[in-house]
């Protein structure tokens, strides 16, 4: 049996309702809580965040399973619900200001500085900080997650010329950011 | 023979290794809090009978009662038809 047959099973068994319903669910919650809050996490730079997000995902999954049409795609049908609520808590919480789409601007004056001592990991979260929360999120979705433009373009309710388009002005102002520090080939030992 | 753009991929595949190789940790308890979330959901909005440990609880609590009202001095006539309500033991009162 595979994973595809076993979530839609889940699925049928937890639109169905009552106790057996809701424990279905829960198997569904441990088979993909894991992948969920990783992507989360990406998304939104912190794991209490992501951890926050995907719980409140969950619930809204359980509450309008019904709406899950085929049990088989669970898992992306569960990732535009989280990918929703992901943007939503950022827009909520622009205050923190370290996502916001005005931050490029301020944050590649304030990070001339210290870049030079950036390498690898944190190099990379801080470029991703620096873009617009829409290029982050596609930026994860393509080279974290790996997804082709058709699922991206699904995840992202656009279409999939929109999400050529937003991607290639994604990966512009991503190496344009990460060239700025001048780590470019340090980091990839590219010539 | 690759083009520009799919060049540029490539570097930035490269450098978003560290990331798609990262473990991520999820708290322990991450999956009991959100179970528990569910059936407290679930419960409020009517989406399944009263769970396991709910029934059970309602169990322990008519077992208490029972046992109480079998208490010398505490049992009436009647007693063990009791269903626990409240208001019949106050209409017993003097």
């Amino acid at each position: 049996m595979t994973s595809e047959q076993d979530d839609a099973e889940l699925v049928r068994l937890a639109a169905a309702r009552g106790l057996p319903g809701q424990l279905a669910f829960e198997k569904l919650v441990d088979r993909h809580q894991v992948w969920l809050v990783r992507l989360l996490a990406h998304l939104l730079g912190s794991r209490s965040d992501a951890e926050d997000v995907a719980q409140d995902a969950f619930v809204r999954a359980f509450l309008a399973i019904e709406e899950c049409r085929d049990g088989a795609r669970f898992r992306g049908w569960l990732r535009v619900m989280a990918r929703r609520l992901a943007f939503n808590h950022r827009r909520d919480s622009r205050t923190r200001t370290r996502y916001e789409e005005g931050s490029a601007v301020h944050g590649a004056d304030h990070f001339e500085a210290p870049a030079e001592q950036l390498e690898g990991r944190d190099l990379l979260e801080q470029v991703l900080g620096e873009l617009s929360y829409a290029y982050r999120e596609i930026m994860v979705l393509r080279f974290v997650e790996e997804m082709p433009l058709k699922e991206i373009a699904d995840t992202l309710e656009i279409g999939e010329s929109a999400a050529k388009m937003r991607l290639q002005r994604a990966r512009g102002e991503f190496q344009r950011l990460y060239e700025r520090r001048g780590r470019r080939d340090a980091d990839t030992g590219r010539a | 023979m690759q083009t520009p753009d799919e060049l540029e991929s490539d570097w930035i595949h490269a450098v978003f290794d560290v990331l798609r190789e990262e473990v991520i940790s999820i708290a322990a308890d991450f999956g009991d809090r959100v179970k528990r979330q569910i059936d407290q959901v679930a419960a409020t909005t009517d989406l399944r009978p009263p769970s396991a440990a709910a029934l059970l609880g309602a169990v322990a609590i008519e077992t208490t009662n029972m046992a109480t009202s079998l208490l010398p001095g505490a049992a009436t006539p009647g007693a063990d038809h009791d269903d626990g309500d409240d208001d019949d033991d106050k209409e017993r009162e003097p």
